[in-house]
C-alpha cells in the first residue's frame, strides 16, 4: 500500500476534496481520507498532472457508481482507520487490537444486506482495507448458514440439473450438519 | 425497501472469490450446492491453492495439527485435530492422549480391518496413512484429506516391502 496518506493531522489545515455521488450528494473530505480511495487518488493525480500546465487544481471528483449512503459509512470507517493508525504509529499489535475492536462495534450497526452495498462501493473506490474487512464480515455472516440463505443473500438461483444437487448433498451430508436456522 | 437483491447480482467474481477464500472447508463443501458457478469456482484448482495458502497464514484461525492417538473410551485409534492455541489435550493418561468430548473428532472414512492407521507423512493437508499389516499382503497405503472427509486407497507398490511399511513410506510433493 502507498504510504502517502499516512499521518493525518486533524489540527493542520489540510486540503479538502469534494466527492459527488450518483444521487448528487456532495461530501467534503480531507485529502488524507480521499487518498485512501485509490480510484479517487488515481483521478486526482491524473487531473492534477493535466492541470499543472493550466494552473488550475481539481477539487470536485464525481463518483457515478457510488451512492451517498455507503459513501458516508466508508468515510466514517476511513477516518477511524486513519485515526487508529496514527494513534498507534509505532505499535502494530496495538493497532490491530484497536482496529478489531472498532470493527466489531462497527458491525453491530450494519445489517448483513447493507454489507453488499458497502462491498460494491469499497470495490469501486478500490479501498483495499475496507474491502478486505467487509469480505471477512460477509464470510463470518454466512459461514454457518444454509445454502438457501446464501442464495438469497447473493441473489442467486440454483441452476443444477434435476438430481445433481441432491447427489452432492447426499455425498457430503456431513457438511450440512450443525447449520444455523435462516 | 428497495430491491437490494439486484445489487448483489453485480458483485464481481473476484470479490466473491475473496469472500469464499475466508470460509472454512466445511462451509465451502456445503456452498458448492449454491449454483453451478459456485461449484466450479470452489472446486477449481486455483481457488483451492488460494484457500490453502490463506488458511496456512490465517492468524485468526490458525491451522490444526493432526494427532493420532488411542482413545480408551471407545477402544480405537483416532485422529484428533488440535489447534496451536491449545496444542495438547488437558489430560494425559497412561501415555496416550485422551480425547475431551469437545474436541472435533476426525474419523477416517475408510475402516481397515485392524483399525491402526499410522500417519506416514503429510503434504498440503493430505495425509498418507499406512495400516500396520498382519501379513505382507495387508499393505494398504491410503491418501486421506481430513478437511473434505475423503480417502482413497493407493495401489499396492510393486517394489518389495517389509512387514513394517510405515518405516519405508513417506509423502512429499514435488512441484513439476
Amino acid at each position: 500500500m502507498s504510504n502517502q496518506s499516512e499521518s493525518p493531522n486533524p489540527t493542520s489545515s489540510s486540503n479538502k476534496i469534494t466527492l459527488k455521488t450518483s444521487d448528487n450528494e456532495v461530501f467534503e473530505v480531507e485529502e488524507a481520507v480521499a487518498m485512501k480511495f485509490c480510484t479517487v487518488k488515481q483521478y486526482f493525480d491524473d487531473e492534477n498532472n493535466n492541470n499543472v500546465t493550466s494552473g488550475t487544481s481539481t477539487t470536485l471528483i464525481p463518483l457515478p457508481n457510488v451512492e451517498s449512503h455507503p459513501l458516508a459509512i466508508l468515510i466514517t470507517y476511513c477516518k477511524k482507520h486513519l485515526e487508529i493508525k496514527a494513534n498507534n504509529a509505532d505499535n502494530k499489535k496495538e493497532m490491530e487490537i484497536d482496529m478489531e475492536h472498532y470493527e466489531r462495534e462497527f458491525l453491530k450497526n450494519v445489517m448483513p444486506q447493507e454489507l453488499t452495498e458497502l462491498i460494491l462501493a469499497a470495490n469501486y473506490l478500490n479501498f483495499k482495507e475496507a474491502l478486505d474487512f467487509f469480505c471477512r464480515a460477509v464470510a463470518s455472516a454466512i459461514q454457518n448458514k444454509s445454502v438457501e440463505y446464501v442464495r438469497k443473500f447473493f441473489g442467486l438461483e440454483s441452476d443444477f440439473k434435476p438430481g445433481e444437487e441432491e447427489k452432492l448433498r447426499e455425498e457430503f451430508a456431513w457438511s450440512f450438519e450443525g447449520v444455523d436456522e435462516d | 425497501m428497495p430491491e437490494k437483491e439486484t445489487m448483489s447480482d453485480h458483485i464481481p467474481q473476484e470479490v466473491i472469490v475473496k469472500i469464499l477464500s475466508q470460509l472454512p472447508v466445511k462451509s465451502l463443501i456445503r456452498f458448492r450446492c449454491v449454483s453451478r458457478t459456485w461449484f466450479s469456482l470452489i472446486s477449481c484448482h486455483d481457488f483451492i491453492t488460494l484457500h490453502h495458502s490463506r488458511a496456512l497464514s490465517n492468524t485468526r484461525n490458525p491451522p490444526y495439527l493432526l494427532f493420532r492417538h488411542y482413545d480408551q473410551k471407545i477402544g480405537k485409534y483416532c485422529f484428533t485435530p488440535l489447534s496451536s492455541d491449545n496444542p495438547f489435550p488437558p489430560t494425559l493418561k497412561e501415555g496416550y492422549f485422551t480425547c475431551p468430548s469437545d474436541f472435533i473428532e476426525t474419523h477416517c472414512p475408510h475402516k481397515s480391518f485392524i483399525k491402526r492407521f499410522f500417519i506416514a507423512g503429510s503434504s498440503n493437508g493430505v495425509c498418507l496413512l499406512n495400516d500396520s499389516p498382519v501379513t505382507e499382503d495387508d499393505i494398504a497405503p491410503l491418501l486421506w484429506n481430513p478437511s473434505i472427509h475423503k480417502a482413497i486407497f493407493l495401489p499396492i507398490p510393486e517394489f518389495p516391502c517389509s512387514y513394517m511399511p510405515m518405516q519405508y513410506y513417506g509423502l512429499a510433493m514435488i512441484p513439476l
